[in-house]
């Protein structure tokens, strides 16, 4: 996976942000306010669940106002808010906002 | 009082009578006399038991202490035969045995909420013989609950859902001691009701009660059961239980109370909430007779459309929280309405954005309709809604369309055609139709514009001025 990093062609100024194409599981109303169930997308591999939340929201804007109450999960596992995350290619982010109905 | 003191006495001067006799008898007939001595004790604690069961098992006032003696006398009890023939097909789980029957009948749990999540909860722990069954709702028993609130009837339409789930326990199992709390459940009484119960399953459909359930389960130790369902979604995890964590763990800020649906609004199809409720059963029973592993920290999300659960797994207690953690700054129940925005009820909150002279009532709608005046009504519900009713001539843009450039250029164009300049919002209840409005007023270019809505929607027509509309 590093490999794949310094391959990455030097560039002035900083390095290019390796990025990975995952799958985003959208659930209850991020599910409606996505629009979709699910979405292959291309996000930056070295992230934080709210680094990762804001390019999301770059294609799934409507998903904005939820995104203090969501359940942000990788490959099935919680993130904890700022916990360091690097995302590899094929793995499933889960996008949970509670469902409070009964 | 003066009977009992004299047979306090008497009995205590049999007692030392016996303690004389007994000093010369061998280890064999002591032995006896105890096994005796513990039937006879038993059977006291049964009949007091009946007693309670017959005189007060409706009362929501309860002694704690009676109560956890006597459940605790159950629990050592061997099973009676009735018993046996009941749960024959339980006992003979390896796992569960007569063990976990015990374990089962000695118990108690608190289902807060009659409803969708409630009654299959409820059903399934009473038919499987948990000792006392505490059931809180203050609502009553609605037409529109019955496809999915499955122990409510239509008899009892109009009635308490705490009774009513409680008379279709009791006619299933009259073992079980049913206790229901016709009460709204604030942070008044929250606490009291919780500590009288060993489990506790959060079957309520507000986010202000969920708050308060979770922090009141904390305060008095309790494992939380919590269940939710909305349209095809079902999510179920069990709270502060074997180091997991609680419910403000993993949601610390309550959610913008706009992004939270209900059942009314977003819909819910029955047998949802009926998958979650069974498992809330389910893991209650696993806590009880500590039998397989319960849903701690993971939290698992039913998709109905699909068919298919996901289990998430969560992460332990947060040091850091503010209600389970190493210095919790919450030390007491709070007002949770103020905490969420929200109210504790999942009944829709009116809206007033407009300016009465902005709206106009359903009998001006009609006068406006029966004198022909030439205007734009536009149904900002989904289409679906549409489908069950509608007033006649409207167009239908729903609500989160309206402001969309087509959606301007169709209504500008209706009224182009009909040489008017009036535009008439409606919707289910008069909610919706005055955000519609306001967005309106935004987007159409021309100030001569007159946009208003009708007061009370479609719900206020079938009620004032048509009767066959359906209402839903
Ligand atoms: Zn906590």
């Amino acid at each position: 996976m590093d490999l794949l990093g310094l391959c990455l062609p030097y560039q002035p100024g900083g390095m290019t942000e390796r990025e990975v194409s995952v799958t985003l599981l959208f659930f209850a109303g991020a599910r409606d306010l996505a629009g979709v169930e699910r979405a292959t997308v291309t996000l930056t591999a070295s992230t934080t669940p709210e680094q990762l939340l804001a390019e999301v929201v770059r294609s799934f804007g409507e998903i904005t106002n939820l995104r203090d109450s969501l359940i942000i999960s990788l490959n099935q596992e919680y993130c904890e808010p700022g916990q360091g995350l690097e995302l590899s290619n094929g793995d499933e982010i889960a996008i949970i906002p509670p469902i409070s109905g009964g | 009082m003066s009977d009992g003191g004299g047979t306090a006495g008497h009995s205590l001067a049999e007692a030392g009578d016996g303690m004389q006799d007994r000093s010369q008898w061998s280890k064999e007939k002591l032995l006896e006399e105890l096994q005796k001595k513990e039937e006879e004790n038993q059977n006291l604690k049964l009949q007091l038991q009946q007693h309670q069961n017959a005189t007060g098992s409706y009362s929501p006032v309860i002694s704690s202490d009676i109560l956890n003696h006597q459940l605790q006398a159950i629990g050592e009890r061997p099973l009676t035969c009735a018993q046996v023939a009941r749960y024959s097909r339980q006992l003979i789980l390896p796992e569960f045995g007569p063990r976990g029957q015990r374990m089962l009948s000695a118990a108690s749990v608190l289902i807060v909420g009659c409803g969708g999540l409630g009654c299959p909860a409820a059903v399934y722990l009473a038919a499987a013989g948990v000792g006392r069954l505490g059931l809180v709702d203050y609502d009553l028993v609605e037409l529109n609950n019955l496809h999915r609130q499955v122990l409510h009837t239509e008899e009892r339409v109009g009635t308490s859902k705490a009774l009513s789930i409680a008379q279709s326990i009791k006619a299933l199992n009259s073992e079980v001691e049913v206790v229901p709390y016709e009460i709204s459940f604030t942070s008044s009484v929250a606490l009291e009701v919780v500590k009288q119960y060993e489990v506790v399953l959060d079957c309520t459909d507000n986010v202000a009660t969920r708050y308060l359930l979770n922090d009141a389960c904390v305060l008095a130790d309790r494992p939380l059961v919590s269940g939710s369902a909305l349209r095809f979604e079902g999510q179920l995890t069990v709270y502060h239980h074997q180091g997991g964590p609680c419910f403000r763990c993993i949601h610390p800020k309550p959610p913008p109370p706009e992004t939270v649906t209900n059942c009314s609004d977003g819909g819910v199809l029955g047998a949802v909430p009926g998958v979650i409720g069974c498992m809330q059963a389910l893991e209650a029973i696993k806590i009880i007779t500590n039998v397989g592993t319960p849903l701690s920290q993971k939290l698992l999300l039913f998709d109905g459309l699909r068919g298919t659960f996901l289990t998430v797994k969560l992460r332990g207690m947060k040091s850091t929280c503010e209600i389970c953690g190493e210095e919790p700054s919450i030390k007491q129940l709070i007002d949770y309405e103020q905490f969420c925005g929200a109210a504790a009820t999942d009944k829709d909150k009116g809206v007033t954005l407009l300016e009465r002279n902005e709206r106009v009532t359903v009998e001006e709608y009609r006068t406006l309709m029966e004198a022909n005046k030439p205007h734009v009504l536009i149904d900002v519900r989904l289409p679906v809604e549409l489908e069950i009713c509608s007033l006649p001539n409207c167009i239908n843009i729903p609500l989160k369309d309206i402001d969309k450039a087509e959606s301007i250029s169709l209504i500008q164009k209706k009224l182009s055609d009909l040489g008017s300049k009036s535009v008439v919002c409606v919707c289910r209840r008069g909610n919706d139709s005055q955000l519609a409005v306001r967005q309106l007023e935004a987007s159409l270019s021309q100030p001569d514009y007159q946009v208003k809505d009708i007061i009370g929607g479609l719900t206020a027509w079938a009620h004032k001025i048509d009767n066959s509309m359906p209402v839903y």
